[in-house]
Parts: C-alpha cells; sequence; structure tokens
C-alpha cells in the first residue's frame, strides 16, 4: 500500500515546480504514527458532532423499523379498508332501453345483496361512472340475463373497472367473486334439477401449503431488501466524518496550521480516511441492529406474502464477519470519493451538494439488484463494482458463501478502492484545490 | 533564519509574488508591509511550504522549502490570517493534537501546556470547547497551538485582524516575548502603525514585488515628511 500510494506523491512531485504542484521530496512517506495520530483527533471530533451521530446512529437504527412497520401496514391498511367498507358499484343493462336491472336480472341484484358490502347504484354510462368515480365498478348484463338463466343459456356478463385506480381493481375482484359464486349455484341448481349430483364437476379440491422452513421465507425476504439498505449505510454512512474531515477544516479556517505542521499530506489524509472508513462499517452494522429491533417487534413483516406464517431470520457469525468484509470494500471505495470530493469543496454546504449525486452510485444499484435472485446473475456481473458488492450481500443472506464470487468482488473492489484513494491524495496534494477561492 | 532569495509564484498568468527576496534573523521581526492582495500570504504560504513556488529559493532555519518541506515544517509556527479552531475540542486537546503531530511525547507536551495556559492566562476556560469562544480567547489558542513545539521560526499572517484592544495586546505581547528569546519572526500587515510598534526592520511589497527594504529610520531618512504613512503611499505610488 506503501509503494504505490508513494508512487503517485513522487511521480507528481517529479514532475516540476508548475502551479499546483506542492513541494513533496524524499523524506515525505506515510508516517503511521502521524496515520494514528489523526485517526485519533479525527474520530473524537467527530464523535462530539450532532451530526454524525445522526447520520452514524440515529437514522440507520430507527429507519429499518419504521420503514418496515409503518410502510407495509399503512399500505395494508388502505386495503383492508377497501375490502371491507361498502362499495359503490353498478349494474348496466346492455342496449336495455327501458329495461331496469331490476327486471333484467334480479338473481344478481340479490346475490349482490346477499353477499354484502355493495352499494348498488343505477348508473347512465359505465365507463363515465367509474371515472368519475361515482362506482368504483360497473355489471354489464344482457336484458334477457334472467331469461337465459332460466333456460340453461350462456349469457355474456362484463364487470368494468379502472385499472388506474387501485381501489377499483380491489372492487373488481370482489364483485367477479360475487359472480363467480352465483354462477357455481345456478350451475349446482340445473344439476340438481337433472338429479346429478353438483360434485360431479368440481373433481378437485385444492389447497396450497407453504413447505419453505420458517427461515427459508425469512431469508428470501431479507435478501430482497437489506443488501440495499446495508449497502447505503456502508457506502454513505460516513459522509459526515467526509465533509467534516477536509471541507469543515477550510471553512474553519484549520486547513493551512494543520499543512503547516510536519506530518506529510499523505499521512494527513489516510488518518482522515480510515475515520470516514469507520464510521462508515459502523453506520452499517447499527442498520442492522435496527432491523433486528424491527423484526423483535413485528415478527410476521418477514413474510412476504402473509399466509406463510410468521418467518424468523438470523444470520450465523461467520455469515456477519463476511458481510462485515463486503462492507469493508464497499465503505473503503466510497469513503475515497466522499474524502476527494470533500477536500474540493470549498465549505460544507458545497461538499454536501456535490455529494448527493453519489446516492445514486449506492441507490441505483440497490434497485438493480433488489428484485434478481443471485441465482440468475451471471458471473461476468460480479466484474462490476457496487452491484457485486450487493449481490455478494444478497447470496450471503440467503446463506450462499460463493468463493469465487467473494473473491472477484473484494478483489475489484480493492482495485477502485486504489484508484479513488489516489484521487483523493492527489487532490490533497493540489494547491489549486486547496486553496481554491 | 529565513532567506528568501527571487521568489517567484504565478497562478496562471498572474504574478502573485515576483521576485521577492528578502532576509530575517534570530531576534529579529521583519514587518511584510503592504495592501491587500499584494502578495503577503502567498509569501508566507510558501515560506511555510503550503504553496511550492514557481521559481526562486527560500531557506527556513537552514532547510530549503523546495527541497525538505517536512524539515521546515518542524521549524516554523504559523497563525494564518484567517486562522480557526476545532469547534468540538478543548485548547488542552487542540495543544495535545498539535504536540503529537510535531513529534513531542506526551511528558513534553503536557508540562508545556501548563506553561503556555499560565503565560497566556488561559487556565480558566483550558478544558472548555472553543467552539463559542471570543476572538482574542480564539486568538490565543492559536498562539499556544504554535508554540507548543516551540519553533525557532514565526509566520504570523495579519494575526491582529479584526481583534480587539486588549487581544492585541496580547498578540504585541506574544511577538515580543518571542523576539526576546531569539525567535525569527516574519509579521505581515497592511496596517501602518502595527508594524512601526513592532518591526525591526519592514520590507514592503507591491503587486508581488518588494519595493523598498530597511529599518524605519532608513525607509524616511530622505523624506521630509514626517508621516510613516506619506512614505509608504510614495513608495508604493512610484510603482
Amino acid at each position: 500500500m506503501r509503494t504505490w500510494l508513494r508512487a503517485g506523491q513522487g511521480a507528481r512531485a517529479g514532475g516540476g515546480e508548475g502551479p499546483g504542484e506542492r513541494p513533496e521530496r524524499r523524506g515525505e512517506r506515510l508516517n503511521l504514527r502521524h496515520v494514528g495520530i489523526v485517526f485519533v483527533k479525527e474520530l473524537i471530533d467527530t464523535t462530539r458532532d450532532r451530526r454524525t451521530w445522526m447520520a452514524m446512529v440515529v437514522i440507520p437504527l430507527l429507519v429499518m423499523p419504521l420503514l418496515m412497520l409503518v410502510g407495509p401496514s399503512s399500505v395494508q391498511k388502505q386495503m383492508e379498508k377497501y375490502q371491507q367498507q361498502k362499495a359503490a358499484v353498478g349494474v348496466f343493462v346492455q342496449a336495455g332501453g327501458v329495461v331496469t336491472p331490476q327486471t333484467a336480472a334480479p338473481s344478481l341484484l340479490a346475490a349482490l345483496k346477499a353477499g354484502g358490502g355493495f352499494d348498488v347504484r343505477s348508473v347512465a354510462d359505465p365507463a363515465a361512472d367509474i371515472m368519475n368515480g361515482k362506482v368504483k365498478a360497473v355489471i354489464v348484463v344482457s336484458p334477457s340475463f334472467e331469461e337465459d338463466l332460466t333456460a340453461g343459456r350462456p349469457t355474456p356478463i362484463s364487470v368494468n373497472f379502472d385499472a388506474s385506480d387501485q381501489n377499483s381493481s380491489i372492487v373488481s375482484d370482489r364483485v367477479n367473486g360475487v359472480v363467480q359464486s352465483l354462477g357455481a349455484a345456478v350451475a349446482a341448481a340445473r344439476l340438481s334439477k337433472r338429479g346429478l349430483d353438483p360434485s360431479l364437476v368440481t373433481p378437485f379440491t385444492v389447497s396450497t401449503n407453504n413447505v419453505a422452513p420458517k427461515e427459508k421465507v425469512g431469508s428470501t425476504f431479507m435478501a430482497m431488501i437489506l443488501p440495499m439498505l446495508f449497502g447505503v449505510w456502508a457506502a454513505l454512512g460516513g459522509m459526515y466524518a467526509a465533509i467534516d474531515a477536509a471541507a469543515g477544516e477550510k471553512e474553519r479556517g484549520t486547513l493551512e496550521p494543520l499543512l503547516a505542521s510536519p506530518p506529510s499530506r499523505l499521512s494527513l489524509v489516510m488518518g482522515k480516511y480510515l475515520v470516514v472508513v469507520a464510521t462508515s462499517v459502523f453506520a452499517a452494522f447499527i442498520s442492522l441492529i435496527g432491523l433486528y429491533v424491527a423484526f423483535k417487534i413485528k415478527p410476521e413483516a418477514l413474510s412476504m406474502t402473509g399466509d406463510g406464517g410468521p418467518a424468523t431470520f438470523a444470520l450465523p457469525w461467520n455469515i456477519m464477519g463476511l458481510m462485515l468484509l463486503v462492507a469493508i470494500s464497499l465503505a473503503a471505495i466510497f469513503s475515497a470519493l466522499q474524502l476527494a470530493v470533500s477536500v474540493f469543496a470549498r465549505s460544507f454546504r458545497e461538499a454536501q451538494t456535490y455529494l448527493s449525486p453519489l446516492t445514486f452510485l449506492i441507490v441505483v444499484p440497490g434497485i438493480m439488484t433488489e428484485f434478481v435472485p443471485p441465482s440468475e446473475v451471471s458471473a461476468s456481473m460480479f466484474y462490476i463494482p457496487v452491484l457485486n458488492s450487493l449481490f455478494v450481500l444478497k447470496e450471503l443472506i440467503m446463506g450462499v458463501v460463493n468463493w469465487s464470487h467473494l473473491g472477484v468482488t473484494l478483489g475489484t473492489g480493492l482495485i477502485w478502492t486504489i484508484v479513488s484513494l489516489r484521487l483523493a491524495t492527489s487532490l490533497f496534494s493540489r494547491e489549486s484545490v486547496l486553496f481554491r477561492t | 533564519m529565513v532567506e528568501v532569495k527571487e521568489l517567484t509564484k504565478r497562478f496562471g498568468e498572474i504574478r502573485a509574488v515576483d521576485g521577492v527576496s528578502f532576509e530575517c534573523r534570530p531576534g529579529e521581526i521583519l514587518g511584510l508591509l503592504g495592501e491587500n492582495g499584494a502578495g503577503k500570504t502567498t509569501t508566507l504560504r510558501i515560506l511555510s511550504t503550503l504553496l511550492a513556488p514557481t521559481s526562486g529559493t527560500a531557506v527556513v532555519n537552514g532547510h530549503s522549502v523546495t527541497e525538505d518541506p517536512a524539515a521546515v515544517r518542524r521549524s516554523i509556527g504559523l497563525i494564518a490570517a484567517d486562522s480557526g479552531l476545532y469547534d468540538r475540542l478543548t485548547p488542552r486537546e487542540i495543544i495535545r493534537y498539535f504536540g503529537r503531530l510535531n513529534d513531542l511525547d506526551e511528558g513534553t507536551i503536557r508540562t508545556r501546556t501548563d506553561e503556555i495556559f499560565d503565560l497566556l492566562d488561559m487556565r480558566e476556560y483550558a478544558d472548555r470547547r472553543t467552539g463559542k469562544f471570543s476572538k482574542g480567547m480564539k486568538q490565543k489558542v492559536s498562539i499556544a497551538r504554535t508554540l507548543v513545539h516551540d519553533p525557532p521560526v514565526l509566520f504570523l499572517d495579519e494575526p491582529t485582524a479584526g481583534l480587539d484592544v486588549s487581544a492585541v495586546k496580547v498578540v504585541d505581547d506574544f511577538i515580543l516575548r518571542a523576539k526576546g528569546r531569539g525567535k525569527t519572526i516574519v509579521f505581515s500587515s497592511h496596517i501602518m502603525s502595527e508594524v512601526e510598534k513592532l518591526c525591526d526592520r519592514v520590507a514592503i511589497i507591491h503587486k508581488g514585488r518588494i519595493v523598498a527594504t530597511g529599518t524605519i529610520a532608513e525607509l524616511m531618512k530622505d523624506d521630509v515628511r514626517a508621516r510613516f504613512e506619506d512614505v509608504f503611499l510614495r513608495l508604493v505610488g512610484e510603482r
């Protein structure tokens, strides 16, 4: 590590006396004691900042419980509300003229009434009345509906709804249910009338059983959401520390005295860098704790379908250890990038502005990986930085340890870390960046 | 000892410092006097190894700023124009940090810190975070930070800017005491009276060039007018 970093410094130092160059000469190398001094000071400084605690502990700890407990249940409540509430529906007689639903389809109206939960209204124009919200669904029948039923002829029936309105979809499902059971009742009556047992036409009694163990159900769900949430904190949890360590020094006017002290700039950058990495990894693990808390409070949130019963989820220590490695790898890349951006910025606020697009670098791959099972990912995808980390996290959460995926991911991670760290150290050696006005 | 020869710094087309030469000996205070933008800060930044010169040489305490910047940094204390402090640290912690960065052992840092706190009368707030300090208190902490490793050379870039009368007195006393202890002090200012009050010799800098060097008496020698301001304006106006 020393060698490549020094090579970078040396190359610039040897590059002559042009503007933007710094007088780095022999003897200006990485001094681990100086790195340690800067690390300790930055750690104390950053942990005394309320913003760091918000970004590093409070938000990672709370975001999962809130997302899991408030998010899905409020959507669920809304859906339940429409499933139970009286829904306005209409029955319309196709080309009926003066024929009213009451005369054309009394058995359908009776079925709707018996089904409960419907408020049947008269409609003049099915499409218009659905779109203007007067009714949520309209059953359109032919004028000869009742006659067809009695005569044993098939009769057309259509359920109209607004697919762009979720509530209309729910109501149309319920209406379909009523229509289906009315159909079954009519069919059964017809068979009985002919002296046949209605069960003749229901050869199967179907039931579905979930055989997956509770842990498996839990880990599938976790594999969907956890890589992104864990990855976001690993990548961005140290953002405030990074802003404070470089742009913050400029803004407070502490940068010049620091640069005029004996340690090489390389030592200064490395000390600051390691604090940003540590903060990020810490935030990622705090987010895991938040997740455990969420599932302690509401274990059923783990089950995607809800009919699998309460699912459970546990991470063995060896998996946690490997997740830590992936988190460090992600943090290593992002911390260097954040420090590079931060040293370029003139002030705290400017750094925040410049750093916000970095969020996309983790969130977009996060969304991309969310719905893709790792078994369907081609090996070449594991060469793409960030994306590979998220896929490996997904594998690990599902209990899969694929050493070649892990190796490629950590290996490419190291390369990207070196690239971004060289960017950060080179910016820290540029006077045009340090003294930007 | 500070020796500056033909120092030049270009930023693109602009020559911020243009062939500047001067000397400052131990026990001497050299005033770098000039208007805003004259090149004072750039010069002091080069001498502190924060900026690399485009050409020319500068030797600080026997070390070249281009050949051995780390050795230069070990020999200097810098108070920059708008030097700040770490708001969330206490004076004691800040001083310890700079002591450690200067490779002092913990025992020395403790002894020096106590001496400095007594000297600058800052025991009372030595363990309070600096965030809410007054400008005067902050400047004392900056001075303390600069003194911890007892550097032979001090660079002070407008150290009294924005301070009230009693705080200015603290800085003046500090400068004169440092001179008494044989420090080499380069002091920049745009305030005539300050330079007249403190400096043994003056280098007047204008648009990146030194237009005159000497004691105040020497600079005023051929001038019938009695005020130093008029001498300054004449020297600067000639260019």
